[in-house]
């Protein structure tokens, strides 16, 4: 992939532009989090099991996955919250440990409790930008930017959920960070809050950061996201463009004539993926364009009351992905 | 390092434990100390206490009065470590400093600069109180004063590091005070019942019994409690290190 400096990276720009311009991609460890058999185990349970993986910069990285498929480990191993029991989590290239001013490089989004509720908003941020050398100024700058301008001086512990989410997000974005990981970004989040977030993911992303978002809501990460990973009981199930998983859609075809409808079916199936019966005298066929179905149809003479091309979404997507590694399903 | 330290003392200033602490301390100090002051006006206090002369420093009032006062600032020295995890703060600290010891030698840092202040000031207070309480019975000097209250505040850095390690290591607040308030307070008197010149040693070895005879001018039991405060650090560092946040 082709790889765009980002106004902000000044120090590294020079370095990334060479790298991309003689490889035709950047180096593997510059505004990358890299995972290599990322695995922990908590007793016999291996809540992320071998999962290799690297988020790319110049774009948003959707992390999906069920309840208890290792979303949160996974993004608290990179932080060096939770030790791996084997393989790494690097950030730039480095263990996030190692960095004396991580704030700088990477901003995370964990939950919304991470402020203690008896602080100022204002005053969580401040002791936060001392203790990774930043200037006091940016802590206006950032609670500006998430709309609590009004609300720096109150508690946290009278803040609402959403408004706890928002100082989250200016506490990830303090550092001017070239990497970002959210962790459920717009839970408690109205409407407004959602696009917000929504477009502040794609602006990142957009100068060139690094962005890993988990959520989830599938048409928000539809929305929001370039590319997907998946995950499920701890391993990698997808990593693909949002825009590849979106269009395997199907093509609906509905035939009056029951013999037409078994000989269409017939002949599709020899070339399709996939041809399912909906209703009495339809199928959808996955696999085929719309101008194939037409053809065969054409070729065997079958009379046709409907074709049309479906869609697909993310959720539909997601949900035959992942239909078996649902740990905790009704 | 510096932003670290600068981040703790930051946390500490903002929230409003360290005031409930803080007036904690004063009160218990003031009333423990006029208690002590009176004790030693009607002739109650042990000899050992009394000067050469039979009289009473009153700087010796306020070592006395710590004995009870020192549970404010270990309360606050504990929490600066424990509400990490009760208020569930500790994963957003280690991702600002994920250096364990240099994250746990910066609360240690901030926590004894104020319990040496807190226990100068508090050293001060006791004997101000007891001054007048003491009457014909009590020697004030401002150098024997001056003196018991830098003891009285290097105690309370040592024991307060104490806490704060003790803190990392249990991660609870309700285990971290049970544990101090057992080393202490509690066991000492029990070990010194039989009177066996073993079990006195133990017990003289406590953090407790130790804080109060280098209070009362032993440094080389200084040098015990702060065996004791580098041990909690130790653990508390382990511990901070192998688990999971």
């Amino acid at each position: 992939m082709q790889c765009e400096p980002g106004p902000y990276d000044r120090q590294v720009a020079w370095l990334s532009i060479g790298d991309c311009a003689g490889a035709g991609r950047c180096i593997p460890s510059l505004r990358m989090i890299t995972l290599e058999g990322l695995t922990k185990r908590f007793g016999a349970v291996a809540a992320v099991d071998g999962l290799d993986l690297r988020v790319e910069p110049g774009r948003v990285t959707g992390f999906l996955g069920p309840n208890g498929a290792g979303k949160s480990t996974t993004m608290r191993m990179v932080l060096g919250l939770d030790r791996p029991t084997a393989g790494s989590a690097l950030v730039n290239g480095r263990s996030y440990r190692s960095f004396r001013r991580p704030l700088r490089e990477v901003g995370a989004l964990l939950d919304a409790k991470a402020a203690h509720p008896g602080r100022t908003g204002r005053n969580h941020l401040l002791a936060m930008a001392r203790s990774n050398g930043i200037p006091a100024a940016r802590v206006d700058e950032v609670l500006g930017m998430v709309g609590l301008g009004g609300a720096g001086g109150k508690r946290v512990g009278t803040y609402s959920l959403g408004m706890g989410q928002r100082l989250g997000i200016a506490g990830a974005l303090l550092g001017d960070p070239a990497v970002l990981l959210f962790d459920e970004p717009v839970n408690g989040l109205d409407p407004d809050g959602v696009r917000w977030v929504r477009q502040l993911m794609r602006g990142l992303a957009a100068e060139g950061r690094t962005v890993l978002v988990s959520s989830h809501l599938m048409s928000e990460m539809q929305l929001t996201a370039d590319q997907v990973v998946v995950i499920g009981r701890g391993r990698l199930i997808l990593d693909a463009p949002v825009a590849s998983v979106v269009d395997r859609g199907s093509v609906t075809v509905r035939c009056p004539d029951p013999g037409g409808l078994d000989a269409l079916r017939a002949a599709l199936a020899a070339r399709a993926v996939r041809v399912e019966a909906v209703g009495d005298d339809g199928l959808a066929v996955a696999g085929l364009s719309v101008e194939e179905v037409g053809d065969v149809a054409h070729r065997l003479g079958v009379r046709l009351h409907e074709l049309s091309r479906q869609r697909g979404s993310l959720e539909d997507a997601y949900l035959s992905l992942t239909a078996d590694s649902v740990e905790f399903g009704a | 390092m510096r932003g670290a330290v600068a981040a703790e003392w930051t946390k500490l200033w903002t929230t409003r434990t360290v005031w409930w602490a803080l007036a904690a301390a004063v009160v218990l100090m003031v009333a423990g100390a006029g208690q002590y002051a009176l004790y030693a006006a009607n002739d109650d206090l042990a000899p050992e206490l009394l000067r050469a002369d039979g009289r009473v420093a009153a700087g010796t009032v306020a070592v006395l009065a710590t004995a009870l006062a020192q549970f404010a600032v270990i309360a606050l020295a504990m929490l600066v470590m424990t509400s990490e995890y009760s208020a569930g703060t500790i994963r957003a600290t280690l991702a600002w400093v994920p250096s364990r010891g240099r994250l746990l030698l910066a609360k240690s840092l901030v926590v004894a600069v104020v319990a040496l202040a807190v226990g100068v000031v508090l050293g001060v207070v006791g004997a101000v109180v007891a001054a007048p309480l003491l009457g014909d019975r009590g020697v004030v000097s401002g150098g024997a004063v001056v003196g018991d209250a830098l003891a009285i505040g290097g105690y309370l850095a040592l024991i307060s590091v104490f806490a704060t390690g003790l803190g990392a290591a249990l991660r609870g607040p309700v285990a971290t005070l049970v544990t101090i308030f057992l080393l202490v307070v509690v066991i000492p008197p029990i070990l010194e019942l039989p009177d066996v010149a073993a079990l006195n040693r133990v017990a003289g070895a406590l953090p407790g019994p130790a804080g109060t005879d280098f209070m009362r001018g032993d440094g080389s039991a200084g040098l015990v409690v702060a065996a004791w405060a580098v041990a909690a650090l130790v653990a508390g560092w382990r511990v901070l290190r192998r688990r999971d946040a």
